[in-house]
């Protein structure tokens, strides 16, 4: 495989060099801090052709949101509590839950879903707020229950098919190739059959070492295909979707 | 009537999405695509088969739905173009006549700004404002912001709840992706078996000359007005490659479907269950592969052709339950009369469609209009028949003062006729051989037109226009004659 910019990666448009420029960096504060095997952080980047063209967030920063994924081993599975900003949607959202021991982190027990949004950079107050508790119901139906108490099932999953939060990927993507299997995408909408790949090794030479990376392309009903590259420990260094770039960063 | 409903009027619950395929439907046999949630609406209602935007491309068409006017009229002729600023939306008028107008996600009627517009109840449309793309990141915002309406909306009037959702038109950046590197198949990439993927379609290969204006936007190789970049880098796309477009496309249809299906899933169990009514369209369609184009900017069925559905999940508003109505030609500009017919609400400024709730009541009026007028880029015009479909273009004048081509003013150039009962794929012009469809396609232009307003152009879209006049000029638009009928 190429040892130049892989296109699950690459900008949508020309790039004017910023976003490998802002890729190197990440990569570089990611190989210089000191491993924290609780808590991974991530810059988001975006590939999308608006982005540098028409500028996203007031201070002109490189990146437009990140993610940090705690997770912490417990005696029978593992919990989660995912933090999610992005300045272009003005989201903020906490993700909590639970997963089973196995390699494929499967969802048990209830979570949780915390999200604040905010409108336009120049209208103050328009602060909206988005409460939501989550179960898998013992036959597989998902159950959701909003602040007010509106409380509805939004779809099934097959018992026999585990059923994985979009964020635990980071852990069990590698575990679940060739596999069929659910994914409930930010806790709240039900993807009934995804898959994973292998997509082979691909030198990333944009650190301040080359890196081999494993890629593994997910995709299924309702996703369109996104890669997760890992390095050989095992982080997932990079998440790419059409259009952003999740880059390590500690 | 329940507690959702005041003084017998409905909640309405308008959801659209962007650049899906008439036939990206599940339900209507199309088995590279899953669609659960659009299928439970067409099981809870009434679809209409010959419904077509007003202009296929996002910010005109969605002009029309929020006005009732063309695209020509409201001055949004192409992205960018500003709605004029005297013209009453949507929200203007339900907020008046009683209703609690509410928006999230996608809007993009430019020119009308939001957070200064006044009427509607703004849930989300993004911090960065949402213009044409990027689902993946504003979808789900504009989805919770829905979900906690209906979770915590006190009832006290009626509401009009509208969600533009981006997905599908994330498939546009899947093809500006092309635009330099080099993106395996869905097959080459271990994704799909080769059966998985949707076949070429038949009229991939065009075999008639198309518009002057249709060769100007995507035929004219670096100098295409629509996308050259993307096409230059699909030169070498092979069949597989073309077949992964549709493929790719359908993933994001299926995504902008689970979340309709939340939303669904949401109301069903919601208080208002059984006093909204639901709607669901979309703005316009994708070619992915048909006619060997992507994206919009034509006036193929591929791109004007959209879903409408009205559909609810309770049983007391009427709507015929897996009914479709495959006769009537139906327009993006009869929506906002059919929202307001259903609202109670008398919109006094012109409309140019009509309410199709006599459609749906099984009362079809003898006078429903017998063509859909449908316009593009400027100076492209479609008259939809109940067998043919005529397509011509005016060809563009330097003297044109900013105003939409008219026949009054405007000589046409190429015209093309489909017959459509016998060749539904649009792949022979028939024009030679019915000059008398011809005659009545022109005369029915003619009329249509002279009914429509024909003001100038906001003066901050005009750069646009003369772009694209002058690039039309070159590629020789002006010199494509009427073949003689």
């Amino acid at each position: 495989m190429s040892r130049a910019l892989h296109w699950s990666v690459s900008p949508i448009e020309a790039d004017d060099g910023r976003f490998v420029a802002a890729l190197r960096e990440r990569l570089a504060q990611a190989a210089a801090a000191p491993p924290d095997r609780d808590r991974r952080r991530y810059r988001l980047l975006s590939r999308w052709r608006a982005f540098y063209g028409w500028g996203v967030v007031p201070d002109g920063g490189d990146a437009h949101g990140r993610v940090s994924i705690a997770r912490r081993r417990q005696p029978d599975g593992w919990t989660y509590e995912v933090r999610i900003e992005n300045e272009m949607a003005g989201e903020r959202t906490e993700l909590r839950f639970t997963t089973d021991a196995t390699p494929f982190r499967a969802l048990r027990g209830g979570w949780s879903v915390a999200s604040d949004y905010r409108n336009d950079y120049d209208t103050p107050g328009a602060l909206q707020t988005y409460r939501c508790e989550g179960r898998r119901a013992p036959d597989g139906e998902i159950r959701l229950r909003l602040r007010g108490g509106l409380e509805f099932a939004a779809g099934r999953i097959a018992l026999d098919r585990p059923a994985v939060a979009d964020w635990a990927l980071a852990d069990a993507v590698a575990g679940l190739a060739g596999r069929e299997f659910a994914v409930l995408d930010r806790l709240e909408v039900v993807k009934p059959v995804a898959r994973v790949r292998p997509v082979g090794p691909w030198v990333c030479e944009l650190g301040p070492a080359p890196m081999e990376l494993n890629g593994y392309c997910v995709w299924g009903e309702g996703l369109d295909p996104r890669y997760w590259w890992m390095d050989a420990a095992g982080r997932a260094v990079l998440l790419s979707t059409m259009q952003n770039v999740w880059v390590l960063e500690s | 009537m329940g507690a959702g409903v005041v003084n017998g009027r409905p909640n309405i619950l308008f959801v659209n999405t962007d650049q899906q395929p008439w036939d990206a439907i599940g339900a209507l046999g199309n088995r590279f695509v899953r669609t659960p949630a659009i299928d439970r609406l067409l099981r809870n209602g009434m679809r209409f088969e010959r419904s077509y935007c007003t202009d296929p491309v996002c910010c005109p068409a969605r002009s029309s739905w929020a006005t009732g006017r063309y695209s020509s009229e409201t001055g949004c002729l192409f992205n960018g173009g500003l709605l004029h600023a005297d013209i009453p939306d949507v929200a203007h008028w339900l907020r008046g006549g009683g209703y609690e107008p509410a928006h999230a996600g996608k809007w993009h009627v430019d020119g009308r700004y939001l957070p200064e517009q006044g009427a509607f109840r703004l849930l989300y449309f993004g911090r960065r404002h949402i213009g044409a793309g990027a689902g993946e990141t504003y979808d789900p915002s504009a989805v919770r912001a829905v979900l906690d309406f209906l979770d915590t909306y006190d009832g006290r009037r009626p509401f009009y709840l509208q969600l533009g959702l981006v997905d599908p038109h994330d498939i546009c950046e899947y093809l500006h992706l092309q635009e330099h590197n080099r993106v395996p198949d869905p097959v080459a990439a271990g994704l799909a078996a080769p059966d998985d993927l949707p076949p070429l379609p038949p009229n991939f290969a065009v075999a008639f000359e198309e518009l002057a204006l249709q060769r100007a936007f995507h035929r004219a190789g670096d100098r295409s007005l629509a996308h050259a970049a993307i096409r230059r880098g699909i030169r070498d796309w092979t069949e597989r490659d073309w077949r992964g477009l549709a493929w790719h496309l359908y993933r994001h249809v299926e995504r902008a479907d689970q979340h309709l299906g939340l939303i669904l899933d949401a109301l069903a169990q919601s208080r208002f269950r059984d006093d909204t009514l639901i709607v669901f369209s979309v703005d316009h369609g994708e070619a992915a592969g048909r006619h060997g184009l992507f994206q919009k900017f034509s006036l193929y069925e591929e791109a004007i052709r959209v879903p409408l559905v009205f559909a609810e999940l309770g049983d007391r508003l009427g709507i015929p339950r897996g009914a479709a109505d495959r006769e009537h030609l139906v327009s993006g500009v009869d929506l906002l009369p059919t929202i307001l017919d259903y609202a109670g609400v008398a919109g006094a400024a012109p409309m140019r469609g009509r309410s199709l709730r006599p459609l749906i009541d099984g009362n079809a009026p003898a006078d429903w209009p017998e063509y859909a007028y449908v316009e593009s880029n400027v100076w492209g015009r479609a008259v939809v028949m109940s067998r043919f479909k005529y397509i011509t273009e005016y060809r563009p004048r330097a003297d044109e003062g900013y105003r939409p081509p008219r026949g009054s003013t405007h000589e046409l150039g190429r015209e093309l006729l489909f017959d459509l009962e016998n060749d539904p794929w649009e792949t022979r012009d028939v024009a030679a051989a019915f000059p008398a469809e011809i005659g009545r396609a022109r005369e029915r232009l003619r009329r249509h037109e002279a009914g429509l307003d024909s003001r100038p152009l906001n003066e901050r879209s005009r750069p646009v226009m003369d772009a694209w006049r002058s690039a039309l000029l070159e590629n020789g638009a002006s010199a494509a004659a009427a073949p003689a009928t």
